[in-house]
């Protein structure tokens, strides 16, 4: 069933759709989460929270006709940087859509991009990769990572910078 | 942080990772508030961490987890589906990066708006001046909070089309526009400019003149009369006048032709 079919299947009350949304983005929400929280139970919360929420409002993602695992890894990853910040969640889930107009939904397609993004993030020096990696995982501002790497200020936004460019173009390539 | 008129492509790169300062992440939502170019940049941006997200090495769920994710979907029945009707669908959400990482839910948003909104007024990429005009009522709107975010989006979407029609409505039958003049002058050479528009025409024998008013209960002086052509537009280009005067205000009057020494009431058009 492609993920279109899922979602409305979800949207109508099938609990076994809802349990195949689970088994094919489960690992991927979770995983995510634990990145940012290190820590199983709260990351395991993040996780239900996150896919409860598809459970009980899939319509505007449906209509959206996006990319699901990216919007929840977006929605996820934000959820997390909330609960390791210790704040209340500031967003509904349901108004985070997030359109994509590849419309990846081929599970190879997906796997393949991911590959591509992965592979030129290895080929970045550790430096490089260092200051997105603190500023989306760890939630920290420029001006703290700065602080923690040592490097000057406009070396840290230049590089956050440049690591999206070149997730960008692997992207695009 | 912005670069003439969009926000910088580090800045953008730097709020979507959330790595800005709180100042500097609501001058930018400001700005998005109606920037496609930046917003669609914001987009590209999100995408790309959606990627870099999924980049993460897998591990194992913990044991049981989807024994007991299943138990909490037992727990929470779903609602009862939205009915599906004929009627055209309801207005999507606007696809703008703003609404998906702001971090600001609906309240929130409104009660950013507010100063959001003032600041987009100045600094945001709204150089058309019927836009301003269209935007004013909606701020004073939004400041008591009758335009909610999903009306903001919306309407923000709307006037930046450049789609949409715009239609000036006017009172019926169109009443007349009342006149209305610009005095430039310059006292160190006495040089001066007059233009007026909407004026009404004059009888016969009759003409505009424009007066100097000064202080201190001195005698207005004349400054050269005018006349309105067809269209009730005038002009007095560089017309001579004393120099080095200290003027309280100008004045137009209503004379005979040829111009007079003495202001006629009524005075026309003042200006102080």
């Amino acid at each position: 069933m492609d993920e279109a079919a899922l979602l409305e299947a979800v949207a109508e009350g099938n609990q076994d759709a809802m349990a195949a949304v689970f088994d094919r983005y489960s690992r991927i929400v979770y995983c995510i989460a634990l990145r940012v929280l290190r820590e199983p139970g709260l990351a395991e919360d993040v996780m239900q929270e996150v896919l409860l929420q598809v459970w009980k409002r899939p319509q505007s993602f449906v209509a959206q006709r996006g990319n699901l695992s990216a919007w929840l890894s977006v929605v996820t990853r934000n959820r997390a940087i909330d609960v390791l910040r210790r704040r209340s969640p500031l967003d509904p889930l349901d108004d985070m859509p997030l359109p994509d107009p590849r419309d990846m939904t081929l599970a190879s397609e997906q796997g393949w991009l991911m590959d591509k993004v992965r592979t030129v993030l290895e080929s970045l020096p550790a430096e490089q990769q260092a200051p997105l990696e603190l500023a989306y995982f760890q939630g920290l501002s420029h001006t703290e990572i700065a602080q923690k790497t040592g490097s000057p200020l406009g070396t840290v936004k230049t590089r956050i910078r440049a690591g999206l460019t070149t997730i960008r173009k692997a992207m695009n390539a | 942080m912005k670069d003439s008129l969009h926000i910088a492509d580090t800045d953008l790169a730097l709020y979507a990772v959330g790595a800005l300062s709180q100042a500097e992440m609501d001058a930018a939502r400001g700005h998005l508030l109606v920037c496609a170019r930046c917003n669609e940049e914001l987009r590209q941006n999100t995408l790309a961490l959606a990627a870099y997200a999924q980049t993460t090495p897998e591990t194992a769920l913990p044991a049981g987890a989807r024994e007991r994710f299943l138990a909490r979907l037992a727990e929470n029945p779903k609602p009862v589906p939205e009915p599906r009707t004929a009627v055209a669908p309801a207005p999507q959400k606007p696809a703008l990066a703003w609404r998906e990482f702001f971090g600001l839910g609906p309240a929130r948003w409104t009660v950013a708006l507010a100063g959001a909104f003032a600041l987009l007024l100045l600094v945001a990429a709204i150089d058309d001046l019927r836009q301003r005009a269209e935007i004013g009522p909606l701020l004073a709107q939004a400041q008591r909070g009758a335009v909610d975010s999903a009306q903001l989006a919306q309407l923000m979407e709307l006037l930046t089309s450049t789609h949409a029609q715009r239609v000036a409505l006017h009172q019926t039958p169109v009443a007349s526009p009342p006149p209305e003049g610009r005095v430039v002058y310059e006292a160190r050479t006495g040089k001066l400019l007059l233009t007026a528009s909407n004026l009404h025409p004059l009888p016969a024998g009759k003409t505009y003149e424009l007066w100097i008013l000064q202080p201190g209960g001195l005698k207005p002086l004349p400054a050269g009369t005018f006349a309105p052509d067809s269209t009730g537009n005038a002009a007095m280009i560089l017309a001579p006048a004393p120099a080095g005067l200290t003027v309280q205000g100008f004045g137009v009057t209503i004379e005979n032709a040829g111009g007079s020494n003495t202001p006629t009431l009524p005075i026309v058009l003042s200006g102080l």
